[in-house]
């Protein structure tokens, strides 16, 4: 919300700057977000009457005025269409700097002379309007500055407003928190206080229908008003704070709301049905044509002003086009009530239609004050708008307000903040906020806040009042107690970042990627994890673009884009990694968040350098990064299976498993989709259930004693089926000789002449150790012999 | 025979001190102490001796003969020396040419800002907990005291799914859920990622990250809140770092404040976190007697945290991962 610094200073005695203003109140909790200068370059503009215009060319509605400064006249050609004889505007002479840095010049225009410029508002840089040019007050003062005039220079802040700080939503409200600052009051005093001649008997009927919405209606019947453009000084305060001028009892009211802070609405009396008042819900429906033009449908749960036939004004949010008020309009209604708030913002969002009236009441109104902000804009409007009569306040009161009241504890208060603060001192700040201390016990004050304060009901909201008033600031800063409270270590968390360190120090990136995704995500790259590949993903109902539409069910999409985009940024050698969640849709739970770890690997695997070619990454090196990782998690039960993944290559992709149970996958992708997307070919990704493995380390593993006697080897070589896999030689070997056999490794593997097609030789260095005693050359020979024959014979293969 | 054992030892001095290679060092040892050496000789000579100068003469050859073998080794060790110290000059090469790149990776910021905040956390006592990042409105709304009709709910533009579920707006929800399952004293912090409904732009991204911590006892203060961001902010921005708090609003929390730093060599306040005394509405919620106990909740962005401390002006390039923007942490 926009405060004006001027007019602050007319509410409430202060004389500091506007940034040490703006300082005070984001103490205060009203955070300022801004400080902007408004007409603060009116150097060299002064207050000129027109005494003369002459038209001089129709086609261009140009006129040859003569303007007076008092001191000289000046002949000035005009364009602006509303110059004429006897107004005073803002002249600018020749020489002066306009504040957009034109220097006004002597011209000749369509042959006369022009010794400077009258200027509009936005040419003074005091609003928008360039329609026309000022038109200052009469009172103002020939030939004096610009500058002097009240309001004209001023500083605009703008507040960044908490929900709960509805009573701020006005100048008044705003100046109230900067005098409880201050310690001292605000002046109360008011512009145009008339006493009324114009005083008639008259009234008009009100109905409320339903007091829970509408506790109370009231309203002034105003008669024989002019509606005109407002006074310079009225729309020059609405469109500091940017509220557009329209006429002159549509700008009071707006001027009142943003004086005091309650919305009102004028009727042309003479367009209401009766005339008459119901306040009522709508019929279903029912439909209206509101001030913006446009026609919107009601339904019944929608408060509406009716007048005898048909809604005038949707309630507390804006008023029907039927009954605005335009230059022909004579008599009003001028209209003060509250409504209720949740009514106000359910009917609002309902119709997608908010307004600074809407934007008030839903916030909560001032149910126990708004009559003065009624009162005042009737005042106002019979003295601005030249009014033959006036009613005296005509009322509805349908559910009289009763005011807040509540208990607070001084002790908890205290303990609350956390400082000593003595109760005189609390009493005092009560006090001074408009809080009523109702009674008093030892230690419990019965208080009643003021009725704009509708964010204060309970004794933490007094807590807040108090901390706040006695300077968040000037709190102490204790140390936290040391009382100690029962710690649990995160296991995920542990995981997170060991895994971080392990894979970092392995080369890899980790990357932070979005968790929404296009709709069309899971046809190019379905989800490992789930059922369906991911067709089925939880859909958001309002997503932010089509690439936001769902929530992912892979990382691998992701991964993929990245290595993609760093690939178009000429990224040699790829590591990535990403530890996220991953969302599958759920019967019973709707869905079931998984945490996933996903690896990336592209180009080269080592970079090549000065004497040294480079290495791209292929299967069984990300594989072994993969192993690696696991061994260093301790898990010794990981296997893989051949698999296939459609954005895989369908010879190239493993499952890993940790006992038969599928926790994730590797494979290289698919060579159509390398082709597809800017990726290399030798580009691998890995997906891992991150909960599956935590499960697996839930225990510790044990020491094993280290062998007290030496390890030998022998060499193994066999010719075998080349469709046997490894892990079915691997299995069937490791349980061979158990307790000799310590473990093997390939040394090579060859297909081709001499082998017979069809089979493959292994060479396989076989590491014999016995844990009782030293193996001597015999021993192990015959140990190695016998190894042979079980191998043959299980694996069906023979020796070479 | 004195005469004899000078002579020799001058001759073999000189030799010695002549030798250049290691092969003369041998060549000098077989001429003095080989079998037919001139010191071995000398040992035959021995026998002419008269009885009574023997044992002298013996003791003088002997002497004679350590002396030797003590140059030779001492000349042989200066020649290894010399020619080492030759063969590593001959294989010294430009250190100063680049070394492999052994390609350690990084932490992405985002996650080291998170590391490191957990660490000063857990060394003031917090635990961490976990929550879902698909909440129901219950918990995401209602029971931080913020129901559906409430202006609040407007300040987090929702993502919503079906069957009236959420994408969490902030992390609180975790708070509800962790005091519905444990009883006071609770000091817990909760991680993780939220989601807002927002224009994807410089400065907002339709999700980030943030850290919720919370305690409740019986007698936890606001002015103890202060002291734990106070802590907070010092040991991850530095002592220098000034910070101030100022009165706000949040449903969840009354009184509330949020929180801003001004760091060394840099001008103007920065916002990094909201926090408050935890709503009595919010404690009944989980069935907490606001009567008996009492505290404090806090939540941070890490995304600005990280912007903040790195000078990251576009929040985008958080979630781009361009390898040469993380190369960078």
């Amino acid at each position: 919300m926009k405060v004006s610094y001027s007019w602050l200073k007319k509410i409430v005695a202060f004389d500091f700057s506007p940034q040490k203003l703006a300082d005070i109140l984001t103490e205060l909790g009203l955070e300022v977000d801004s400080i902007m200068p408004f007409g603060q370059n009116l150097d060299g503009f002064v207050v000129a009457k027109v005494v003369d215009v002459k038209l001089i060319d129709e086609s261009k509605h140009l006129t040859l005025c003569t303007v007076d400064t008092g001191t000289r006249k000046y002949s000035v050609v005009c364009g602006a269409p509303n110059v004429r004889k006897g107004i005073k505007s803002a002249f600018a002479v020749t020489g002066t700097k306009l504040p957009d840095g034109t220097v006004i010049s002597t011209t000749k225009i369509s042959g006369y002379e022009s010794e400077g410029m009258l200027c509009s508002k936005k040419e003074l840089g005091i609003g928008d309007d360039d329609s026309g040019i000022v038109v200052l007050d009469s009172t103002a003062g020939i030939g004096e500055p610009l500058a002097s005039i009240d309001d004209l220079s001023d500083w605009i802040l703008e507040i960044e407003l908490t929900p709960n700080r509805p009573d701020c939503l006005n100048m008044r409200g705003v100046a109230r928190e900067i005098a409880v600052a201050l310690k001292t009051s605000i002046m109360d005093k008011q512009r145009c206080i008339i006493e009324d001649k114009l005083l008639n008997a008259e009234s008009i009927g009100i109905t409320i229908e339903n007091s829970e919405l509408c506790e109370n209606y009231s309203a002034y019947i105003i008669r024989g008003i002019k509606v005109e453009p407002s006074p310079f000084w009225l729309a020059h305060r609405l469109e500091m704070l940017g509220i557009r001028s329209i006429n002159n009892i549509v700008d009071i009211t707006n001027y009142v709301m943003m004086e005091l802070g309650h919305p009102l609405h004028a009727f042309d009396l003479d367009k209401l049905a009766g005339p008459e008042i119901v306040v009522r819900c709508a019929k279903e429906g029912e439909v209206i044509e509101t001030l913006d033009g446009k026609t919107r449908t009601l339904d019944s749960s929608m408060l509406v002003i009716a007048d005898k036939i048909q809604p005038v004004a949707v309630a507390g949010i804006m008023g029907g086009a039927s009954s605005e008020v335009t230059e022909n309009t004579k008599n009003i209604l001028l209209e003060g009530a509250y409504f209720n708030p949740v009514s106000v913002r359910t009917t609002a969002r309902k119709l997608g239609l908010t307004s600074e009236s809407s934007y008030r009441f839903e916030r909560g109104a001032d149910r126990g004050g708004f009559q003065e902000a009624l009162q005042r804009a009737a005042y106002m409007i019979a003295g601005i708008g030249n009014a033959s009569s006036r009613s005296c306040l005509i009322e509805h009161n349908a559910k009289p307000y009763s005011p807040v009241k509540f208990e607070c504890s001084i002790e908890r208060i205290r303990s609350l903040i956390g400082v000593a603060i003595s109760d005189e001192k609390i009493k005092e700040i009560i006090e001074s906020l408009n809080i009523t201390i109702l009674s008093q016990t030892k230690n419990t004050l019965t208080v009643q806040p003021a009725s704009y304060r509708v964010d204060l009901s309970i004794e933490q909201d007094i807590a807040e009042e108090i901390a706040r008033i006695y300077g968040y600031n000037n709190i102490p800063v204790v140390l936290p107690g040391s009382d100690f409270v029962e710690y649990a270590v995160n296991k995920k968390h542990q995981f997170a970042r060991f895994s971080r360190n392990l894979l970092v120090g392995a080369g890899f990136f980790e990357t932070v990627t979005c968790s929404l995704h296009p709709a069309s995500t899971s046809i190019q790259i379905p989800s490992f994890f789930s059922k369906d590949g991911g067709s089925t993903a939880i859909p958001i109902k309002n997503p932010l673009s089509e690439m936001h539409q769902r929530l992912q069910t892979t990382l691998a999409p992701n991964i993929l884009a990245v290595i993609e985009n760093n690939i178009r940024q000429k990224s040699e050698s790829i590591k990535l990694f990403e530890l996220g969640t991953i969302f599958l849709p759920d019967k019973i739970t709707f869905s079931h968040e998984k945490s996933i770890l996903a690896l990336g690997v592209s180009g080269q695997r080592e970079l090549e350098y000065w004497g040294h070619s480079g290495k791209n990454w292929d299967f069984f090196a990300f594989k072994g990064v993969l192993e690696s990782f696991f061994a260093s998690l301790g898990l010794n039960c990981i296997t893989f299976q051949r698999t296939e993944l459609p954005y895989l290559h369908s010879g190239k992709t493993a499952a890993i498993y940790i006992k038969n149970i599928p926790i994730g996958y590797l494979g290289q992708i698919h060579p159509l989709l390398s082709q597809q997307r800017m990726l290399k070919k030798d580009t691998f990704i890995a997906e891992l259930d991150v909960d599956a493995i935590l499960k697996e380390m839930a225990g510790d593993s044990k020491y094993a004693p280290l062998p007290k006697y030496p390890a030998i080897e022998r060499d193994l070589a066999i010719v075998i089926d080349s469709s046997t896999p490894f892990q079915h030689i691997y299995n069937t070997i490791m349980n061979s000789m158990t307790g000799l056999l310590e473990n093997f490794r390939v040394i090579s593997i060859y297909e081709g002449d001499p082998i017979p097609p069809g089979k493959k030789s292994l060479s396989l260095r076989m590491r014999y150790r016995s844990l009782e005693k030293t193996l001597n050359d015999r021993q192990v020979d015959e140990i190695h012999d016998k190894m042979a024959r079980i191998v043959v014979e299980t694996l069906q293969c023979s020796l070479r | 025979m004195q005469d004899k054992i000078n002579q020799i030892q001058q001759t073999a001095e000189h030799a010695v001190d002549a030798c250049t290679a290691l092969e003369e060092i041998e060549q000098q040892r077989v001429r003095f102490l080989g079998k037919k050496g001139e010191v071995t000789l000398l040992f035959q000579h021995l026998k002419n001796v008269p009885v009574e100068e023997k044992p002298q003469a013996g003791v003088l050859i002997n002497t004679l003969k350590d002396h030797i073998h003590n140059i030779l080794q001492l000349k042989k060790e200066r020649l290894e020396t010399a020619q080492l110290e030759k063969q590593l000059l001959s294989e010294s090469i430009d250190v100063t040419l680049p070394g492999q790149n052994s390609g350690f990776g990084k932490i992405h910021p985002l996650n080291r800002t998170l590391h490191e905040l957990v660490d000063i956390f857990h060394s003031l006592g917090f635990s961490i907990a976990h929550g879902p990042e698909i909440e129901t409105e219950y918990y995401n709304f209602d029971a931080l005291n913020i129901p559906s009709y409430h202006p609040a709910r407007d300040m987090q533009d929702t993502f919503f799914l079906e069957n009236g579920m959420v994408l969490r707006t902030h992390t609180s929800p975790v708070q509800i859920r962790v005091m519905e399952n444990k009883k006071p004293p609770v000091r817990i912090i909760a991680p993780g990622r939220v989601y807002r409904n927002e224009a994807i732009n410089y400065k907002s991204y339709c999700l980030f990250h943030q850290i919720e911590g919370f305690y409740v006892d019986s007698a936890v203060s606001f002015a103890e809140l202060k002291g734990v961001l106070a802590f907070v902010i010092r040991e991850f921005f530095g002592k220098e770092t000034q910070f101030r708090i100022r009165p706000s609003y949040f449903p969840f929390t009354e009184p509330s404040l949020e929180c801003d730093i001004m760091v060394k060599g840099k001008s103007g306040w920065m916002e990094i976190l909201g926090a408050g005394m935890i709503h009595p509405q919010v404690l009944k919620s989980v069935g907490y007697d606001p009567q008996q106990v009492q505290g404090y909740a806090f939540g941070m962005g890490i995304e600005r945290i990280t912007m903040l401390r790195y000078g990251i002006d576009d929040i985008r390039l958080l979630y781009d991962n361009d390898l040469r923007f993380l190369a960078q942490f």
